[in-house]
């Protein structure tokens, strides 16, 4: 790729610079690759290539490998205790 | 905001020593080993429109967190296919020209997300699902029942 320089001594306000970079065919290629990535339905990538994967493993490509780590304000919504506010409820 | 502890020592010790957190200049290491450790800053830049955070600096200057990535989920017996993917896309930014890597590594990042998004939730239970609860957290600290 080529590059000159560019330089300007004094610019109006109203001065609009377009420049025009030829890339290499190999790039525009790389780059009309990467345009399509944003047009992908998650639903379709996931039965492609994520159909074996487990929560453990969602867990280790989005955060850390031991599942060790618990919040506390998540207590409140947990399954077991939902089931225990329902048993109370039941029995007022 | 309840911050987890580091997962420095794991990163460590399943990669034998040879791997720790990423760690991004002037700013140290990132909370999370895997994407949801860039997610956040993503996210926050694509709100602000703002591209002149250090991930990007970063992003611009070498190839070094996407080959942390590609090199962190190799190996991983039920994320192969996920892996080539990433693989391969990384590999198309190394080609690009630096400063449009991180308008790219912001689309590849967020269709990573909306992936895992939906694939939790699809095996969130029903009655979890009714209740709205749609944070990822919810599903990863309650693995036991999906």
């Amino acid at each position: 790729m080529k590059y000159h320089s560019l330089r300007f001594h004094y610019m109006p306000q109203s001065f609009v610079c377009v420049l025009k970079v030829a890339l290499h065919d190999r790039q525009v290629h790389a780059v009309e690759e990467l345009e399509k990535v944003s047009q992908i339905k998650p639903e379709e990538l996931a039965q492609q290539i994520a159909s074996k994967v487990l929560a453990n493993d969602l867990n280790y490509l989005l955060f850390r490998y031991f599942i060790s780590f618990c919040f506390v304000y998540l207590n409140d919504y947990s399954p077991q205790l939902l089931k225990r506010r329902k048993r109370a409820k039941s029995r007022i | 905001m309840i911050t987890p502890p580091s997962c420095s020592n794991e990163e460590k010790e399943r990669s034998h020593g040879s791997r720790d957190v990423y760690g991004l200049p002037n700013v140290g290491p990132l909370p999370y080993a895997g994407f949801g450790g860039v997610f956040q800053m993503v996210r926050t830049a694509q709100i602000r429109n703002d591209l002149s955070i250090p991930l990007f600096h970063n992003l611009r200057e070498g190839n070094w967190i996407l080959d942390y990535y590609v090199g962190r989920l190799e190996g991983v017996e039920n994320l192969k296919e996920i892996h080539a993917w990433i693989k391969e896309k990384f590999d198309l930014l190394k080609i690009i020209p630096r400063h449009l890597i991180p308008r790219y590594f912001v689309k590849i990042i967020n269709v990573i997300w909306a992936l895992a998004e939906t694939k939790s939730m699809d095996k969130v239970p029903e009655q979890v699902a009714n209740l709205k609860v749609k944070s990822l957290l919810y599903f990863i600290a309650y693995p036991n029942f999906l």
